[in-house]
Order: C-alpha cells, then structure tokens, then sequence
C-alpha cells in the first residue's frame, strides 16, 4: 500500500507540473500571437476590405433556431446588421413548436420560394425556403425543416442553402459584434495555405445592454455562474486558444462561433448528428480529411470578442451543460480512438488528441480520485501538513496567476468594460473559482462520462433563454426551451 | 495598461480641443488658402508643434476626412505640409520598430500622394513579410517614375489574397490618375498561379480588351493551371470579348469542372447563338445538380426570346428541375 501511496502522489505532482508548464507556455505563446494579431489587422485593413466589395469573399451566417422565439427577431436583426459588404444570414428553423418562424414570417415579410435544394450533407427534410419580399432584408434566407433534434442537423441544412465558400456557424441565442466578418476574413486572406477554419472570443451576454440586437453597453454578468464562466471563456480563448494558434494545432472551433470553409465540410461530411460535442468532431474530422487528402490547412485564432452568448443562469443548465460537454469528450475519443498516437495525422495525432485526453479528460477523473485519496490520508495521519498547506497554496495561486493574465490580455486586446472596477469583479470571482465553481464542473463532468458509459439520459441540454433586451430580473418568466 | 490608456486619452483630447475646429474650417472649406495662412490660423510656429502630437494630429485629421463632407484636397494638402506631417511620418518609418513601422505605413498610406516613395522603398526589402509586402503595395500608390517594378517577380515570395486587396486598392488609385500599362506584361513574366490569376482578374477588373487575344492563346495552352484557366474564362466574360466564344466552347470538355463553370459564367456574359446553343447542348449532357442550376440560370440571361430556355423547361422530369426553372423565372437566382 506504502508503494501506491507513494507512486500516485507522484504521478500527481508530475501531472500538475506538466500542466503548469504547458499552461505557462501556452500564457506565453498566446500574449505573442495576440501582438502579432494586432500589429497586422487593424481598423485600417478592416476600411480597406468594406471599401472594395468587388474583391472580398462572400460570407454566409448560418445560425439554427429551436423554439427561440424570445430572441429570434433581436438576433436576426444583429445578424442582418453585421458590418460587411457581401454576405447572407441563413436562419434554419428547425421544426420549432413555438412562434419562432411566425415572428420571422410576420417580422421580415418573408414569402416562400421555389429553390432548388441540393442535400450535400444529409439532415432532416428540408419543408421550405422563405425569402423576404422587402428589399432591406434582402440578404435573409429562412429554412423551414423538420426537426432533427440536434444543431448539427440543423447546420447541415443551412450549409446545403448557404451560397458562398466561408460560412459563420453560430447560434440564435448569440450575438455578433458588427465587425466579426472583417475581423475573421482578413486571417484568411492572409495566409498563402488554405485556412479552413477560424475561431474567436466568445463571452457572456448575460448583464449586457443590447438594443436592437446590438450590444451598446458591455458589463461583466451579474450572475454568480456566468460570471465564473466569463474567466473561464477568457481562459480558453485568450491563453490556451491562442496559444495553440501558434503551432497550428487548436483541438476545437467553438459550436457557438466559428468561421468555415464549406467545401471541406462537405468533403468531410458535415456536422454529425450523433455527436454529443458536433464542434470538436467536425474539427477533427476537418483535420483528418486534409491530412488524408496531403493537402495543407491552418486553423486560427483571433483574440478578438466577436460573439456573445448566453450563459447558464443556474446550476440546473449548468449541469446539463457540463453533463453534455463531458459526453461529447469521451464520445470524442471513442469515435476517433484511431486518430490517436497515429503518425499519419501528424500534430493531431501526437499533441491535439493526446493533450486533450491527458489534461482535459482525465483531469476531472484524477481530481476526483485525488479528493478521495486526500481523505484516505487524512483519516490515516499520512498528510504532512506543512507541505501540504504549501502546495495547496501554489496551485491555488497558480490558478488565479492564470486568470489574472487571461483578464490582462482581454484588456490589452480591447477594453470592453467600461470601468476598470468591473474587471475586479471577474477578479474577485477567479480567486473564489477553485473553491465555488471548479469542484461543480468536475462533478458535472464526471456526470457526462458516467451517463454516455450507461448510455442514458442522452437528452440534448435545455437552455433558459431570457431574451437579450430582457433584465436578470425577468429570468422567472422566461420560456424554457427543450432540444 | 490603464495609465497609459489614461494618458493616450488625455493627449487626444487636448489635440481634439486645440485643433478640430480650425482644422474642420480649413480642410472643408470653399476657400483655397496657403500654407502661410493655414499656419497663421493653426497658431503654427517654427518648432511650436510638438514631436508627440504630431501622430494625434494625424488620426484627428484623417477621421475629419472620413466626415461626409467636401474636402477641400488642396487646402488638406497643405494642411499636412504645415505640420510637417508626411516628414514626421516618413521618419517613424526609420525607427527599426515594427509596431512603429506598421503604424507609419497606415498612416502615409491613409494621407495619399505627397508621401515620398523614397522612405516607402527602403521597406521594401524588410524582413518583416507584413511590413514588406505591405510597403511594396503603397509604394505602387506613391511612386511616379517605377511605380509597376514590384509587378515582376510575382510581386512577392510570400503573395496572399490580402496582397490581392492591397495591390488592387493601390491600381485603382493609379487608374484615377493615369491609364494603367496592359497587366498581360506581367501575366506572361510571373510563375505564381495565384499572382497571375489575380493579374488577369484585374485585367477584366480595369477592361484593358487588347489583352483578349493573347488571354485566349494562354487558355488554349495545356500547361496552363486550372486556376487561372478558370480566372481567363471568367475575365474573358467580363470583357465581353465575343471572340473567345468558340475558344471556350471547344476546351469546354477538356477541361476540369472548376473551368467548366467557369465558361458557363463566362457564356451567360458573352452570350450570342452559339453560347445558347452550346448551354441548351450541355444542360442535356449534365449530370452535375450545382452546374445544372449554373446553366440554366446564364442561359436565362443571354436567350432573350425565351425559345431555348421555354424548349428546355417542357423536358423536365423531377421535381428538383422544376424548381430551378421556377427559381430562376421568378427573378430569385444570383449568378
């Protein structure tokens, strides 16, 4: 028993250095990529590209919709206002049973067309196309379907209507700055290899003032989960994202942002609607068909906030959540179990999947196990409690180290908050995350695991929407939606 | 981070304060005055203004350039003459800093003409790749005597679709002033296909029709990519050169499918019997469903009596043929 004791707590220790280490790299090779990022693409660049239609590429906006009658007609608005010379917002309806395509009818004068619907990706029937009849919303396209119970089924009929070679995959419970499309074209402009994806920042839209479906006042939330997950966002774009960035090897383009070129899709086969987590395994599957196909290909991140989205405004959507992104992970590595130390997916096979299996799926499983190891300690009077206070000390100022720079490097990209005593409020948070949110999301985690291990409850997570022009307040009243 | 912030805010507003008003008198008014006179309202001495508020003048005056408002470009001119400005800049561009450098070139690039291409050239040959491709581009803007000589070469080793917008902004700036020389001088000396696929666009771009013939022959060569055999088709199109017809229609079978629909496109603008009979032809032969809408949809727009078009709709057998031809009757399809 002495010598298990004595190999785990080892194991442990190497483990946390290693993930230090890489943490801190990361922290460094994202502050250098956010710097490049702002010495290349400037307003200027952006000026330039809305000032010659003639040349830039045309971009689609798929987003899905699901019973979103709360915010369809906000989204739709923002979306249709985006700040780019040539593009089109494709809104799949997908089989909603509340008002949601009756607003979008009522709302942008939209009539049924004759369209000559191609499926290169298979989905669920596609019922209609609608188009509006107004010339200002001219760049619309509604798509009517049956419903397939999945926002990769969804998307799949939006990428069959989209029209040009790079679409936005999005979501109608988030909104996009009106720069987006410049900002994440020009990354793909700018490279000699073909960039089949690009991600970017996303954060929450919980406490901030919109109006028209345009964001007029940012604020951190008010709300205690969505302001931990605020930090955390920042995190995973700014530090790990971009960091990653560097070497080309970024794991996964957010489900609720990302900018793609629609002929590797397709040749990839699209969105699965099986997947739990449809965003990392259409990256990987991206991956794998271009190193498959020998052919060269950059995934990029940019440090701007191009996308808002709701979070979860209560443990209970937490949950459900986490439940489902601990699903989609393990799911992840048994559907692509080959890809894994496989040498002919080169960085995906050797840094990508085993860093994804090592650090983010069997961290929750190590972190439990060692909670329950600490007790079995303590009971049995093995716990050097000077050394012990003292490592617990640096991890936890590790952590907070690490939200403190990923906060630095959000205001050195563009200060959002109005005032920098709203970022103290994500300070104080990131000092409580370890203690008040972290052990819940470990717990959620594991959840996922065990539910996709006895396969039940396999139910897509239900949202609360509470609409964007709505306050917290009005939470009580909001339509609970279930996908 | 917040105390330079801070700082940055305080000097603009001290810049806006002192100046925005005179400037916006000056820069949009009727009158056309001298440097002298424009010193003498700025309060401009020797040396008064200081080295630090020369980049916040800069950015004050070129966003009430962006006012929608007529400027008066000769006292804008001279505006920029009398705080030295294209100096000060030119000299920014001297500094061995790359963040200095990059903003150094926005800024003479935003100002237009009177930056002196001398300072741009030595940028030319940087080893930052944003910096030199990005100077190269603004050199073709400001030079007058060799304004073209970043053509040769495929223009850079390390050409992208952002050179493309660049080097296109800076054509068209040339154009304003001048006619361009034929584009096809360095269609035929560049070996990058992208470069010379983007050459032949800005050929269709500026319409420079005299280099229709040799386009045709560099099309009808075997060794010639797809992707630029593709970008002949489509700015032989452009220029409506009618007698790339029958070149098109003949390496019609020949050729990959990006070409071919690249000539279905080029066909809907050249039009003419031959286009229509060609398309009604192929439309038969097609078993493609993207090629079969692109078909009819160019064959929509060049059968002006509707005769083909109305023949083809009595054939159709799916329903998916129905809606393209309904599709594209209702007006609703965009090539």
């Amino acid at each position: 028993m002495e010598g298990v004791v004595f190999v785990y707590q080892y194991l442990i220790f190497f483990y946390s250095f290693l993930m230090t280490v890489i943490y801190i790299c990361l922290a460094v090779f994202g502050y250098i990529n956010i710097v490049r990022n702002k010495r290349k693409y400037t307003a200027k660049e952006e000026e330039d590209l809305k000032s010659l239609p003639e040349i830039v590429p045309g971009i689609s906006v798929v987003a899905p919709a699901y019973n979103e009658e709360v915010i369809v007609i906000d989204n739709v608005r923002s979306l249709l206002n985006l700040d780019y010379p040539n593009f089109e917002v494709v809104i799949v309806n997908d089989g909603s049973k509340d008002k949601t395509l009756e607003l979008l009818i009522e709302e942008f004068d939209l009539i049924e067309i004759p369209f000559p619907y191609i499926q290169k990706v298979i989905c669920q029937p596609v019922k209609r196309i609608l188009r509006s009849s107004n010339e200002d919303f001219s760049r619309l396209t509604v798509v009517d379907k049956v419903n397939g119970g999945t926002k990769a089924d969804a998307m799949n009929a939006g990428i069959n209507v989209a029209k040009y070679d790079y679409f936005i995959n999005t979501d109608v419970d988030c909104l996009l700055a009106r720069d987006t499309l410049l900002k994440c074209i020009l990354p793909v402009l700018d490279s000699k290899v073909r960039v089949i994806a690009v991600g970017a920042t996303l954060r929450m839209v919980n406490s901030c003032e919109v109006n028209n479906g345009v964001i007029t006042r940012v604020r951190p939330p008010q709300r205690v989960i969505p302001t931990f997950q605020e930090t955390e966002y920042l995190r995973s774009y700014l530090l790990a994202k971009m960091g990653w960035s560097m070497f080309n090897v970024i794991p996964n383009v957010s489900g609720g942002f990302g900018l793609f070129y629609k002929p590797i899709i397709i040749d990839a086969g699209g969105y699965d609607p099986l997947s739990h987590a449809e965003d990392m395994d259409m990256t990987l599957r991206m991956i794998a068909h271009m190193r498959d196909e020998k052919k060269k290909y950059k995934i990029v991140q940019i440090p701007d906030t191009c996308c808002w989205t709701e979070g979860p405004p209560n443990m209970k959507v937490l949950q459900r959540q986490r439940s489902r992104w601990g699903r989609g992970l393990l799911q992840i590595f048994v559907v692509h179990r080959k890809l894994l130390f496989n040498r002919r997916y080169g960085r995906m096979g050797f840094w990508v999947l085993p860093y994804a299996l090592i650090f983010e799926f069997l961290a929750p499983i190590i972190e439990f196990t060692g909670a329950i190891f600490l007790i079995f300690l303590l009971l049995t009077n093995q716990v050097n409690f000077a050394t012990f206070w003292l490592m617990l000390l640096f991890v936890y100022l590790i952590g907070v180290t690490i939200s403190l720079v990923a906060i630095s490097f959000d205001i050195f990209t563009k200060k959002h908050y109005n005032t920098y005593k709203e970022y103290i409020r994500l300070i104080i948070f990131s000092s409580l995350e370890a203690i008040l949110y972290h052990p819940l999301v470990v717990i959620f985690s594991l959840n996922g695991y065990i539910q996709f291990l006895t396969r039940k409850d396999f139910s897509w997570g239900a949202m609360t929407r509470q609409g964007f022009t709505q306050s917290e307040d009005t939470a009580a009243e909001a339509v609970v939606i279930k996908k | 981070m917040a105390k330079k912030r801070k700082k940055f805010e305080k000097r603009k507003n001290i810049i806006k304060d002192q100046y925005e008003e005179k400037l916006t008198q000056i820069i949009f008014s009727e009158q056309d005055y001298s440097q002298v006179e424009i010193k003498r309202k700025l309060n401009i001495q020797e040396g008064s203004v200081e080295k630090w508020s020369k980049s916040y003048i800069s950015k004050l005056i070129l966003d009430l350039t962006n006012k929608e408002m007529k400027l008066n470009v000769k006292n804008y001119r001279e505006t920029l003459k009398a705080f030295e400005l294209h100096a000060y800049w030119e000299g920014q561009l001297r500094n061995k800093n790359v963040k200095e450098e990059g903003i150094a070139l926005r800024i003479l690039d935003d100002m237009s003409e009177d930056a002196s291409s001398n300072a741009i050239s030595n940028k030319t040959s940087s080893q930052n790749d944003n910096l030199r491709k990005h100077a190269k581009s603004i050199f073709m803007k400001f030079d007058s005597n060799d304004a073209f000589k970043f053509l040769e070469n495929d223009f850079d080793k390390d050409f992208n679709a952002l050179d493309e917008v660049r080097i296109h902004d800076a054509l068209k700036d040339k154009a304003k002033l001048k006619t361009l020389p034929p584009l096809i001088r360095w269609v035929n000396t560049a070996k990058n296909e992208y470069f010379i696929a983007f050459l032949i666009q800005e050929i269709g771009f500026f319409n420079q029709v005299d280099s229709a013939d040799q386009l045709i022959e560099i099309f009808k060569d075997v060794q010639t990519k797809d992707r630029v055999k593709s970008q002949i088709a489509l700015t032989l199109g452009e220029l409506n050169y009618k007698k790339a017809t029958a070149a098109l229609i003949e390496g019609y079978d020949t050729n990959s499918s990006e070409v071919q629909q690249s000539i279905i496109h080029a066909l809907g603008d050249l039009g003419g019997y031959d286009a229509i009979l060609f398309l009604e032809k192929i439309y038969q032969e097609t078993h493609n469903k993207d090629t079969l809408i692109k078909i009819l949809q160019n064959l929509y727009m060049i059968d002006e009596s509707k005769v083909v078009f109305s023949k083809l709709k009595k054939t159709i057998s799916t329903d998916f043929e129905r809606s393209i031809f309904d599709y594209i009757e209702q007006g609703l399809s965009v090539r």
